[in-house]
């Protein structure tokens, strides 16, 4: 049987580096999709999941009986994001433009698809900095409101409405934005 | 239910992972009422849209064979650690039985940031100058590349002042090299690097020099008996003929594990993108070798 995050990452505390590796595979994408998310940009979310494995590595101490990997993983990667926004606070510009890129974006995909994906990646990008993390939490990370209320230290039942609040932001910018790209054609 | 108790509750039914609450009273309003049905459909369809913007394909190799050199530099770290307990024990042997010889000059002029046995060699020879080695910035890439890849690389520097064009060339290196002897080296070449407008070109640079070694907290007498050194000069110059022989013959050139980059990187992403190769290079040889 294929051991839990949990069993890997007490072995990892307790020396056996070895199975770092598996930890790796198993969430370097899911945590690249996190940073892309709320970025736009493929770059700096590899170097932010290079970053986040450091830190585990290096506060590995920190992992204790009673943690949840899951949690205990993102509560690192947003403090390894806040540290490089401090860093480069000129370069996290929430009107960034997005760089989609994607196997799924080859000429076999509907372009009209691909304009609706980018349209929203671009309202999401647009949306304020917390609120755009709460809706990538629970959307696209699959996190349950009580998990995202661990994280980020507030009651499922407010992560709830403040969810609700985000999508119809977020939804009131897509259609601003398609609004300017009907005037613009 | 009132219309804005059944909007409240549409965040709830968003997505399955979040449905926890009793869907009947919902439901039951949904079929009752258009106005709030509509709203309930279009924030489904929105979340549904929501859910297909693609991120890309991350398959992380390059973060992970740069993650587990890290490893592999911890683990040779705690092995040299011992190695040098060892040593360290066998000097204080040596000290106490008076045997410990005058230590003579280094043969090589060798000037390294990162880590011996990294699996990536930086090799730069540079002239202070020489104006692409300071106005790109270089040191500051090294910097972020070192901080980047942990463990990954050892960078060194090499002097090569061009002193046929450059009249302050040699004077500089040799500043760097004073310093260097009282463990400033790369604090002065710092400031070499960033206040060359200062020294450079200047026929007073070698004042500008002692103020230099004063900011960085060096003492300037002390650091003018260095500056005056004919062995320091004559190492430089035998590394500078050294390098030449090796074909050698423009400032800042960069070695990538003994492969010359040319043209010579001008951006923190041309160096980037050269070591993810090598990384990958790398790799690759060692999948493909004896297990």
């Amino acid at each position: 049987m294929e051991p839990t995050d949990w069993e890997l990452m007490s072995a990892v505390r307790n020396g056996d580096l070895e199975k770092f590796g598996s930890l790796f595979d198993r969430h370097q994408q899911s945590l690249f999709n996190y940073f892309y998310r709320l970025s736009g940009d493929a770059a700096s979310s590899e170097d932010l999941v290079q970053d986040v494995f450091l830190r585990m590595l290096k506060y590995r101490r920190s992992f204790r009986h009673d943690s949840q990997f899951r949690a205990w993983m993102y509560q690192i990667a947003r403090t390894a994001r806040i540290d490089r926004f401090k860093r480069h606070r000129e370069e996290q510009s929430s009107t960034q433009v997005p760089t989609l890129r994607s196997p799924q974006d080859g000429p076999d995909r509907c372009l009209e698809d691909a304009e609706q994906n980018v349209l929203l990646q671009k309202a999401l990008l647009r949306l304020p900095e917390d609120k755009r993390e709460l809706l990538v939490l629970a959307r696209f990370q699959q996190m349950k409101y009580s998990e995202i209320g661990a994280l980020l230290g507030i009651e499922a039942s407010i992560v709830k409405v403040r969810v609700h609040r985000a999508i119809v932001e977020l939804r009131d910018i897509a259609l601003s934005l398609a609004g300017e790209r009907t005037h613009a054609m | 239910m009132r219309c804005e108790d059944a909007i409240s509750r549409i965040a709830d039914n968003l997505d399955e992972d979040h449905g926890q609450s009793d869907e009947s009273e919902l439901r039951e309003h949904l079929m009752q009422c258009s106005s709030c049905r509509y709203e309930f459909e279009q924030f489904q369809k929105f979340w549904l849209e929501l859910g297909s913007i693609p991120v890309p394909v991350h398959d992380g190799l390059v973060t992970k064979a740069a993650l587990m050199a890290a490893l592999k530099w911890r683990s040779n770290v705690r092995a040299a650690l011992k190695a040098v307990a060892a040593i360290v024990i066998f000097a204080g042997i040596a000290v106490a039985a008076g045997i410990l010889l005058k230590p003579g000059p280094a043969k090589v002029l060798a000037h390294v940031r990162g880590e011996s046995g990294a699996p990536i060699e930086l090799v730069e020879y540079g002239d202070y100058e020489c104006p692409p080695c300071y106005a790109h910035g270089y040191h500051l890439m090294i910097d972020r590349l070192l901080e980047k890849y942990p463990g990954v690389i050892r960078y060194e520097f090499r002097h090569f002042p061009l002193t046929s064009i450059h009249p302050n060339a040699l004077p500089a290196a040799l500043a760097a090299e004073a310093a260097g002897v009282h463990g400033k080296f790369w604090e002065m070449h710092r400031s070499l690097l960033e206040s060359h407008d200062r020294w450079s070109r200047n026929p007073k640079a070698g004042d500008v020099f002692v103020d230099l070694a004063t900011e960085i907290g060096l003492d300037p007498a002390i650091f003018k008996k260095s500056l005056h050194s004919s062995e320091l000069e004559q190492r430089i110059l035998e590394e500078t003929s050294k390098a030449r022989d090796s074909g050698i013959n423009a400032t800042p050139t960069f070695l990538l594990n003994g492969r010359k980059l040319n043209p010579a990187p001008i951006t923190f992403d041309d160096f980037d993108g050269q070591i993810r190769e090598l990384l990958g290079t790398l790799k690759i040889e060692k999948s493909k070798g004896p297990k």
